[in-house]
């Protein structure tokens, strides 16, 4: 889309060159469709494949796409129960489930997580999400296309951070039988990793083969500072080069 | 969140009861695409909304009015009498359908724990690197090409091969499914998922799922004694508790179904087949087709996927009505053993059909979407013509990314996970040509390719038929034998030789074989019968009636050994002596006899010279010489008459080469040896048995030691001194 945008403009520009007057305007609106177009694309985009556990002190923060494959078919509301449930490996077989209360026919994200009730499983064994029976008061909203969770009971936090899983089941399901489980790492801010860089993970490190690997985004970093970068007290560092790796050379200069 | 209202749900109900609910919707219809498809074409059509109206205005208008009319009746009356119940059976199915759906992802997650447990063993990632061209499955590949892997032999000597790169493709994606043979046995094991769904599980995995498994059943089942009636939920409780190994609940829910008559048969059948009752599943299926509608049965019997595609056009190109005698004769022919009650392989069709329409009742099932836009079409087509696999191995994670960008960039929906489709060696392919089903009485034995083995019985990797299945019994191809016609009475004496040769038959072991005849499905008739040792030649005679029909010697084995045999063949024989009129002649077809001493005894009753058939029309450099046997009818002991044995080739020459052998600038590259002589002749030892219609026996012995290899026609004509002619022929063929 961007493309034709770029395409679009360069077709005007030659075209109306004497015309400088209308090709303002033109050009504005242009840049204004363009935004608008990006802002639309871009939560479709950047929740693909973005699921993510973020294990913090205090909280746990869940990131998930919606049920909804993304593909570009016309979709029918279905009639049903939407869910999305959160497996943990831990030693009590954490189970969290977010499913809607009632039947819903509607193919609006928001709206099913606005009827959707955060629930506990018991011992993780409850065998439909529907079962899972203790509310839970922690927050979930949308952020784009995006599912975010945030978990602040204290217990849940602290069996999670006590036990270290480094991965979880995310499972996403709809009325008519679609579903989608995704292994979802988990990433823990420990307390003494403050001001330090993160490393990655060595499991998403691209490989030499180019075999695709789980986004950046599925790692948690620092912003990405140049100075820091480069700068003397991290250029040392064996792990410098992967503390900005959006912008920072492979090697440092 | 906007909630249904009310109204919404009623309506709904609405819909739900009276059937005008979206087809598909929630996957209620249960009977599986084909039926979901035809509602869309049919019903549904003439109560779409929208529908532009090609009647006069005034007509249109009432039409409409009508319909309105209608449907404000059925929504308002409907609630009162049904809203509730059928409120209630819209959420007992949303239920069950995210409990299924649960049950399915986490059935996924402990596969996929258990695949990459597997490829962390040691020999894993060889294997995975074996399997990875097949789960890479591109429909941009040449099909029927082959591809070179790598196979795991008896040894566990790994050997290069080239296996056929079989391939089924969607219609509506890239999604494509590469079908092979089960080629490294998955470590640590893998069991064949027909032994159970949880056999592609690894062992300590199977306890969690049976316990997860079980809740479902007991929802299922607390359900079904709720709504009796509702289809689809008896089938998905037929289909878990077969999962479950639950065989006597399976069959108790199938056989206490209140559903459509038509789809309570069908479960019964897939029950009864499940636990290998085929005569009963048989009886089942009958039942429902009976009870299905005629467009049902049109599509419940297609068998266009079973055909290679250059017969596919002659079949789609057959009205319903056309194809149902065809499609008989189709599943008659394909019969794997006619002395066995049922027909083994289109219970199998039948089964297959059921499996699918329970498994594509929701969208998805524990590994695959079945939705034909996410290639569901491919699955459908796979299980049909080949069931359920034995094994399918996962790539892993990488390999599910690397794909789903593949179909991603060529604008087809992600599917993952991605697997193979592997099938044990033990399958068989007996469906015939469909070009035989025509003329199925003109079927040489080797119409029939069940399957070309190697030397330890295993099917060459090169070999890949349309479709295949497995037989209760191992069952193995006999090779050509040599078969004869003699004019009896009333009857024709039916005689043929068999080696009971196959790496799969353990020399000397007893084996029960059967000489049948089949002139049309209805009809099987024992014709001979006696035992036989593995590893001999037998040759099995009787009589049957003068009309077209099939022939089958099937050899069963007997005792702890499950191995069966068949060779099968159409004849259409001559008439009987009765049906001759006075002063007719005729020759049987020439019998090739394995000469012992240099010489054949004619004063021996023909039934005991018959036995003397050699087994087979090839001749080898050991067999060129050969006893040719024959009878005459209607040529007395006294009358004077020639007799011609000519062999010779039979190439139909060119235009340029007959042009050149007339201006003599080319040789006749036909060959022929001919011996003619007088009878009555003493030297002769021919014999006469005199009646109504005398009947003559003829023998001599033939050396083809000259003769270049190449095929060949034997041909005895007999000459009566007034002119009449009468002859018999066989095709030869001298082997190098």
């Amino acid at each position: 889309m961007i493309a034709h945008c770029g395409r679009r403009r360069s077709w005007k520009s030659r075209a109306r060159k004497s015309r400088s007057i209308t090709t303002i305007p033109s050009r504005i609106w242009l840049a204004c469709w363009c935004a608008i177009a990006a802002s639309a694309v871009a939560p479709a985009l950047s929740a693909q494949d973005t699921s993510l556990v973020v294990v913090e002190k205090d909280r746990v923060e869940i990131t998930m796409i919606p049920p909804k494959l993304r593909i570009r078919q016309p979709r029918v509301s279905q009639i049903g129960f939407y869910s999305w449930r959160l497996d943990l490996k831990t030693a009590d077989e954490l189970s969290i489930v977010l499913a809607s209360d009632t039947l819903m026919r509607t193919d609006n994200i928001r709206d099913i997580v606005r009827g959707s009730t955060l629930r506990r499983c018991a011992d993780g064994k409850d065998f439909s999400s529907l079962r899972c029976r203790t509310v839970m008061t922690d927050s979930v909203s949308m952020r784009g296309d995006e599912l975010r969770i945030v978990i602040r009971d204290s217990a849940i936090v602290a069996m999670v951070r006590k036990d270290r899983p480094s991965t979880m089941w995310g499972s996403t399901f709809e009325p008519n039988g679609r579903f989608r489980v995704d292994r979802l790492t988990v990433d823990f801010d420990d307390d003494d990793t403050d001001g330090k860089p993160l490393l990655p993970d060595p499991g998403i490190v691209r490989p030499k083969n180019g075999r695709r690997v789980p986004p950046v985004s599925n790692v948690r970093q620092p912003k990405c500072d140049l100075t820091v970068a480069y700068g003397a007290s991290v250029s040392s560092a064996p792990s410098a080069p992967y503390v900005c790796r959006r912008n920072a050379p492979h090697k440092a200069p | 969140m906007r909630a249904p209202s009310r109204a919404a749900l009623d309506g709904d109900a609405v819909k739900y009861r009276y059937g005008f609910a979206p087809v598909g919707y929630l996957g209620y219809d249960l009977t599986g695409q084909v039926f979901r498809q035809i509602l869309r074409k049919g019903a549904m059509d003439s109560l779409k909304p929208g529908r532009p109206c090609r009647v006069p205005e005034i007509l249109c208008v009432l039409r409409c009015l009508c319909i309105g009319a209608w449907l404000a009746t059925a929504v308002v009356r409907a609630p009162a009498l049904h809203a509730q119940s059928a409120r209630d059976s819209i959420t007992t199915h949303a239920r069950l359908v995210l409990s299924i759906t649960e049950f399915h992802a986490a059935w996924q997650r402990a596969w996929r724990e258990s695949e990459t447990t597997r490829q962390q063993s040691s020999n894993g990632a060889a294997q995975l690197r074996l399997r990875t061209p097949l789960v890479h499955c591109h429909p941009t590949e040449r099909d029927s090409q082959f591809i070179q892997t790598y196979w795991y032999g008896s040894d566990d000597a790994v050997r290069q091969k080239n296996f056929q790169f079989a391939q089924i493709a969607s219609e509506n994606s890239m999604f494509a499914a590469c079908p092979t043979w089960l080629f490294a046995d998955p470590f640590p094991a893998a069991q064949d998922e027909r032994f159970g769904r949880d056999a592609a599980l690894l062992e300590d995995r199977r306890a969690g799922m049976h316990d997860l498994r079980s809740l479902l059943v007991s929802e299922l089942t607390v359900a079904a004694s709720n709504w009796p009636a509702d289809g689809w939920i008896t089938g998905q409780r037929v289909r878990f508790q077969f999962d479950q190994n639950d065989v006597a609940g399976a069959i108790g829910a199938a056989n206490s179904c209140k559903a459509a008559k038509w789809w309570c048969a069908a479960l019964r059948g897939y029950a009864q087949a499940r636990i290998n009752q085929i005569g009963e599943a048989e009886t089942a299926f009958r039942d429902m087709h009976t009870a299905m509608t005629p467009a049902q049965q049109c599509a419940w019997n297609d068998v266009r996927e079973l055909l290679p595609s250059v017969e596919r056009s002659a079949y789609t190109s057959m009205l319903c009505n056309a194809r149902v005698g065809a499609t008989a004769k189709f599943w008659w022919l394909s019969d794997p053993l006619l002395r066995v009650p049922g027909n083994e392989r289109q219970v199998e069709h039948n089964v297959r059909r059921v499996e699918i329409a329970l498994h594509s009742a929701l969208e998805q099932d524990e590994r695959y979407n079945w939705t034909d836009r996410f290639g569901g079409d491919v699955l459908t087509s796979l299980v049909l013509r080949y069931g359920w696999p034995g094994y399918t191995g996962w790539g892993g994670d990488d390999i599910d990314a690397d794909h789903t960008d593949y179909l991603e960039t060529r604008s087809s929906p992600r599917t993952s996970p991605y697997t193979t489709f592997e099938y044990s060696i033990d399958r068989v392919h007996t469906l015939p040509p469909w070009s035989i089903v025509a003329s199925p009485f003109a079927a040489p034995e080797i119409s029939w390719s069940m399957s070309p083995d190697d030397l330890l019985g295993h099917p060459y990797t090169a070999w890949w038929p349309i479709e295949h299945f497995r037989t209760r019994r191992r069952l193995v191809q006999l090779p050509e034998g040599q078969h004869a016609l003699m004019r009896r009475e009333t009857g024709i004496r039916v005689a043929s030789t068999i080696t009971l040769d196959h790496p799969m038959l353990r020399t000397g072991a007893a084996l029960d074989v059967m000489m049948v005849s089949s002139p049309d499905p209805s009809r099987v008739d024992s014709v001979a019968r006696r035992a036989i040792r593995a590893g001999t030649i037998g040759v099995m005679q009787g009589m049957i009636a003068s009309a077209p029909t099939m022939i089958a010697v099937e050899a069963v084995g007997t005792g702890t050994r499950e191995v069966d045999a068949r060779a099968r063949f159409g004849v259409v024989p001559p008439p009987t002596l009765q049906s001759m009129r006075v002063g007719e002649i005729a020759v049987s077809e020439p019998v090739l006899l394995d000469v012992q001493n240099g010489k054949v005894n004619v004063d021996a009753p023909s039934d005991s010279l018959l036995d003397q058939m050699l087994n087979t029309v090839h001749l080898n450099s050991r067999t060129r010489r050969v006893g040719v046997y024959w009878e005459t009818y209607g040529v007395a002991a006294t009358d004077t008459v020639t007799i011609s044995v000519r062999v010779a080739t039979d190439d139909r020459l060119s235009a340029v080469r007959r042009l050149g052998m007339a201006l003599n600038l080319a040789e006749n590259p036909n060959r022929e040896v001919v011996q003619s002589w007088t009878e009555p002749d003493p030297r002769r030892g021919s014999k006469t048995v005199d009646g109504r219609v005398p009947v003559g026996s003829h023998a001599i012995v033939l050396n083809l030691g000259l003769l270049q290899p190449d095929s060949y026609v034997l041909e005895v004509s007999v000459v009566r001194r007034d002119g009449t002619t009468a002859t018999g022929r066989r095709r030869i063929t001298v082997d190098r």
